[in-house]
């Protein structure tokens, strides 16, 4: 094993706090989160420490992640306080059905895979970008106390990734601080929580507009495939937390129909920019899909203020970037030659990437399935997908783009990196083709309750 | 067949793909995985090495790493990391020994990481200790050139 058991107890004690934080966010001191929303507040809570992590670096200097850590741990005092006094019901209606026979199959699939994932994940040591991009700059920060005090110089490959958002970095230096010292293998304890975030979010998303054998179904394939499950997934790399962030987002913006902008989802859109860089395509690719459904509906301030967290979320983040002028040298600067060049190897990246995503070692048939899976999402009960079809078709375009500009050889960055892309949208791809089998019928969710037996609404 | 019908096959047929990928990789080929790290990626074998790099280091002191050339420093980062927080500094096998013994006399460094038989005999550097083997290449520690040993 290379999670020590202390390391499992700290990783938790930050998740609480992030979980608190996230609450607090959303508003939800006071009342009580239905577990399925646990997910959701923990992601945005680990989003939001880490832009408190970029703000309070030109105020407190080294001592920033104590002041981040500070903030975790008043959230954590806060939230238990609420949860003691405070409402007792939660704020949605929790499932109380006997499950059938073909639901508790698929349960404990969905449970037997999710402890060989974490007995995976407490197995492997960390590898390639989980070790030298997202727990070294853990360890650079919980040496220096914050990632704006630059130690190595551009050239080196940290430098590299001063870039690189710090919500992971700052989850795994968290434990480092809670252990009182830095251990690779320690780290991985906040892996788990991401994944078990991740499977609520495509329950969640599915139970949207499916059924609870098909939302279970849908988990369980999240759950079992090695692009989320093992791979870089077990190896302490960011994609499959970014995953989990994407699954919420589309869960949540499901629940609140397309077009309009719920609570959280601004707040994980916003989460997004600091997982992965890719997060910065995913949530313009995402804001850039309910902008157009807006538009429909006729856009106005009063439909655009609930986006304010986003709009804050992305400054924290531009402003780190403008400070950070190193750059990435995997990929070549945009000129009108780079363009031309670029345009040239268009082919090869499609192709690629076309390969990639029918790996099935990686992700089964789920990639032919996501292409066909609009065509069944006509249906009024499941067309609020769409949405999320298009935002994930978006995002795949637009990171594929970054391969024009590369300095390696198209066919290996492409092997190396599509997969990882592919992985983090991998939710949005179960969903929707969730989406299609409800559509098509029979697996529809059930009628809503009468509001006279509804809980806590 | 109905279309409903095609299309519920279809994501059954998905999550069959799914279940089996899982249970080949996450428990067929575990074992492989788990050996190819250790052959592959440089993290285990390179945090021991750095242990033994550390007993020979005073505090703070750098150490050198010899790289291929500017541009292909994939070592570097890792060894940095391994080695944190003490200073490894990059040389380029294409410079001279007396350059890099100017190098290491103006940095305080008395050792140089090499994993390229090559530079070692060009630079001239004396092996101390061997390390470990990464990507199939035998790392060594060497005194830097000028340091009598």
């Amino acid at each position: 094993m290379v999670v020590s058991a202390g390391a499992d107890v700290a990783a938790a004690l930050g998740a609480a706090g992030a979980l608190a934080l996230g609450s607090a966010l959303l508003g939800g001191f006071g009342r009580r989160l239905a577990p399925l929303r646990l997910g959701e507040a923990f992601l945005v809570g680990t989003g939001g420490a880490a832009a408190l992590l970029v703000l309070f670096g030109p105020v407190l200097g080294r001592r920033s992640l104590t002041g981040v850590m500070a903030a975790l741990a008043a959230a954590a005092a806060a939230g238990a306080v609420s949860w003691i006094v405070g409402r007792k019901e939660p704020d949605r209606p929790v499932e109380r059905a006997p499950l059938s026979s073909t639901e508790m199959v698929l349960l404990a699939g969905l449970v037997a895979s999710a402890a060989a994932y974490v007995q995976l994940n407490a197995t492997v040591p960390v590898a390639s970008d989980g070790w030298h991009v997202w727990s070294a700059k853990a360890q650079l920060l919980d040496h220096l106390g914050s990632l704006r005090t630059q130690r190595f110089d551009g050239e080196s490959r940290l430098g590299w990734y001063e870039r690189y958002p710090p919500a992971i970095p700052l989850a795994e230096a968290v434990v480092a601080r809670l252990r009182g010292a830095f251990d690779f293998g320690d780290v991985k304890g906040v892996f788990p929580f991401f994944f078990a975030a991740l499977l609520l979010g495509v329950y969640r998303a599915v139970r949207a507009f499916g059924s609870r054998r098909l939302a279970l179904a849908a988990a369980l394939a999240a759950s079992a495939m090695p692009a989320l499950s093992a791979d870089y997934s077990a190896t302490g790399f960011a994609d499959m937390p970014l995953a989990a962030v994407i699954a919420t987002a589309a869960a949540v913006a499901l629940e609140g129909g397309a077009g309009d902008a719920p609570s959280a989802l601004p707040w994980l859109l916003g989460a997004m920019l600091f997982f992965k860089s890719e997060g910065m395509v995913v949530a313009g690719a995402a804001a850039a899909v309910a902008f157009a459904a807006a538009w429909g509906k006729g856009l106005s301030w009063r439909r655009a203020r609930p986006w304010w967290p986003l709009a804050v979320m992305g400054a924290v983040r531009l402003a780190e970037l403008a400070e950070t002028p190193v750059r990435d040298p995997q990929f070549r600067a945009v000129s009108a030659s780079a363009l031309a060049q670029g345009i040239r190897r268009i082919p090869t990246i499609v192709a690629e990437g076309a390969k990639m995503s029918l790996h099935l070692n990686a992700f089964g048939l789920l990639w032919p399935a996501f292409v066909l899976s609009i065509f069944g999402l006509a249906r009024p009960s499941v067309r609020a997908a769409r949405a999320v079809w298009f935002a994930a078709a978006l995002a795949i375009t637009l990171e594929m783009s970054a391969f024009l500009f590369t300095r390696f050889p198209v066919p290996a960055h492409v092997t190396s990196a599509f997969g990882r892309l592919l992985a983090q949208l991998a939710p949005a791809a179960a969903i929707t083709v969730a989406a299609a089998v409800a559509g098509a019928g029979g697996e529809a969710r059930e009628p809503a309750a009468p509001e006279s037996v509804r809980i806590g609404e | 067949m109905t279309s409903a019908a095609a299309v519920r096959l279809g994501a059954l047929l998905v999550l069959v793909s799914l279940l089996a990928a899982g249970v080949r990789v996450g428990l067929g080929d575990r074992l492989v995985t788990l050996r190819s790290l250790d052959r592959e990626v440089p993290p285990v074998l390179l945090r021991h090495a750095a242990s033994e790099v550390k007993r020979y280091l005073r505090p703070g002191e750098p150490v050198l790493l010899v790289v291929r050339n500017a541009r292909n420093r994939a070592q570097l980062g890792e060894w940095q990391t391994a080695l944190f927080p003490l200073p490894v500094v990059p040389v380029a096998q294409g410079e001279g020994p007396a350059a890099v013994a100017r190098r290491a006399r103006r940095l305080g460094a008395r050792w140089v990481i090499c994993s390229l038989p090559a530079a070692r005999r060009k630079l001239g550097l004396a092996k101390i200790r061997r390390l470990s083997d990464q990507w199939g290449q035998a790392t060594w520690l060497c005194a830097a050139p000028g340091e009598s040993r």
